[in-house]
């Protein structure tokens, strides 16, 4: 097996979508991990005592980021064909494990997952007064980052596993791909930018749905609500508190508020 | 039987989220949509599924840390509502606390889901390779366990509904939720600042 066919590459790629399926406190993804290689493993080794071998050692600990398995898989199955060391295999299997998790969280679920939600809000914000039908609008502004995720996410497994193949046993392997820096900074860029129009467009929003009618009290009401909701949110988020804080006090500050018909 | 077809559909959506594929397909939104499409008010299931989003992924899933589980909360929210006037203010903050409690559910499964380790390296010893159907089975736990504490979680819940079903209530959580908007999208406006003001 000197190199990956097509029917290989969409083999792993698709077991790779399996990846967290057993995940475990004890050793995380590694039966997902095993699973993937399993059958190439199989293809490597006929002797069924060096196989059980092979199997056991990848049941060890494993954990990464799931879109960015492929690099190591690619390497992975590169090194058995190879027959490389045991514990080179075992090295490098850690070494990439823990960089592209450091990298992938941070891509996928730091950033684009929500820049993702701001983009489906942001989509039906502005389009909701044009569409005739609220599905239809739902569906796009639902659908359409979705796919924009789920095409990049496929994608980066799919040249993860051949880029990791091709540079079979180097420490720092794929690392190298792609300026991550960039895209990190690039992304984050992207989400402020977003979340400054969003925030903007609610604010508007919010203003011309509530506060431009009704009599002094509602106007009161409906002014003092997104001061308090950012109040609290700054009171208890400069702590790094979580989100069920400032929520968890609102609710509480609602009750107050309707009780005593300040609100 | 809406309530089955619905808590099965986010039950299969919500494998998306750790066990298989995670292309989005359990977001909140999406799932919100789809289960207000089948219960009838599309509008108010994405609604729900949107600021449930936003308030989930303020947690980032780092190293396998639980977090509140978005695609139940939505989930139970929408079939809540017919309980609650159609009204989606109290059932999205059921919701929330639901998907919550889902996170310690998760914890245990993923405890006990340590104990495939022994069964595989028992069968290996025996040269008995085999790994696919431990996926299957763990597969098929996640869906059993999601739908049980869906099912425990709606029934507790329609019934506390004659008591919690008030005008006061509807009020509170009303305003409640206008300020959980506001605290998410500021909480986003300042992390992404962050993270920007780092980069430089």
């Amino acid at each position: 097996m000197n190199k990956l066919s097509l029917t290989d590459r969409i083999l792993i790629v698709w077991r790779s979508f399996f990846l967290q399926a057993a995940f475990n406190y004890e050793r995380f993804q590694n039966i997902g991990f095993l699973f993937v290689i399993f059958p190439f493993l199989k293809k490597i080794h006929n002797d069924q005592a060096v196989l059980r071998n092979i199997f056991l050692r990848h049941l060890d600990i494993f954990n990464t980021n799931p879109y960015m398995s492929g690099f190591v898989f690619g390497n992975i199955i590169g090194m058995e064909t190879l027959k490389e060391d045991e514990k080179k295999v075992i090295n490098i299997k850690q070494a990439l494990a823990c960089a592209f998790a450091s990298i992938g969280d941070r891509i996928f679920w730091a950033r684009l997952r929500v820049i993702t939600s701001i983009l489906t809000l942001l989509i039906f914000f502005i389009f909701y007064y044009f569409s005739s039908t609220e599905y239809e609008i739902i569906a796009l502004s639902v659908i359409s980052p979705m796919i924009f995720y789920a095409f990049f996410s496929v994608y980066i497994r799919w040249v993860g596993l051949a880029y990791g193949f091709k540079c079979v046993g180097e420490r720092n392997c794929g690392i190298d791909k792609f300026n991550w820096n960039r895209w990190i900074k690039l992304l984050s860029r992207v989400g402020f930018s977003l979340i400054v129009i969003l925030f903007l467009l609610s604010i508007f929003l919010y203003g011309y749905l509530y506060i431009n009618y009704g009599n002094m009290k509602d106007i009161f009401r409906y002014i003092s609500l997104p001061i308090i909701a950012f109040l609290l949110q700054r009171y208890f988020r400069r702590d790094k508190k979580s989100i069920f804080y400032p929520v968890v006090s609102f609710v509480l500050i609602s009750f107050i508020f309707v009780l005593a018909g300040i609100w | 039987m809406n309530v089955f077809i619905s808590l099965f559909i986010s039950s299969l959506l919500n494998l998306d989220n750790t066990s298989v594929f995670q292309i989005l397909l359990s977001r909140p939104s999406f799932t919100g949509f789809a289960l207000g499409w089948i219960n009838g008010f599309p509008l108010e299931g994405f609604i729900i599924g949107i600021l449930t989003e936003l308030f989930v992924y303020d947690f980032v899933p780092v190293g396998g840390v639980p977090v509140p589980n978005g695609t139940i909360a939505c989930s139970i929210a929408i079939i809540l509502m017919p309980y609650y006037d159609n009204k989606i203010y109290i059932p999205f903050f059921i919701g929330l606390i639901v998907g919550e409690g889902f996170s310690y559910i998760e914890v245990y499964l993923r405890t006990i889901k340590s104990y495939f380790n022994r069964i595989i390296e028992k069968r290996f010893m025996e040269y008995k390779f085999r790994v696919g159907d431990i996926i299957f089975y763990s597969i098929i736990i996640d869906v059993l366990v999601y739908i049980i504490y869906g099912f425990i979680i709606y029934w507790l819940f329609s019934w506390l509904s004659h008591y919690l079903n008030s005008n006061y209530l509807n009020s509170v959580f009303k305003f409640s939720m206008i300020g959980t908007f506001f605290i998410i999208i500021s909480s986003l406006f300042f992390k992404f600042k962050t993270q920007v003001s780092k980069n430089e």
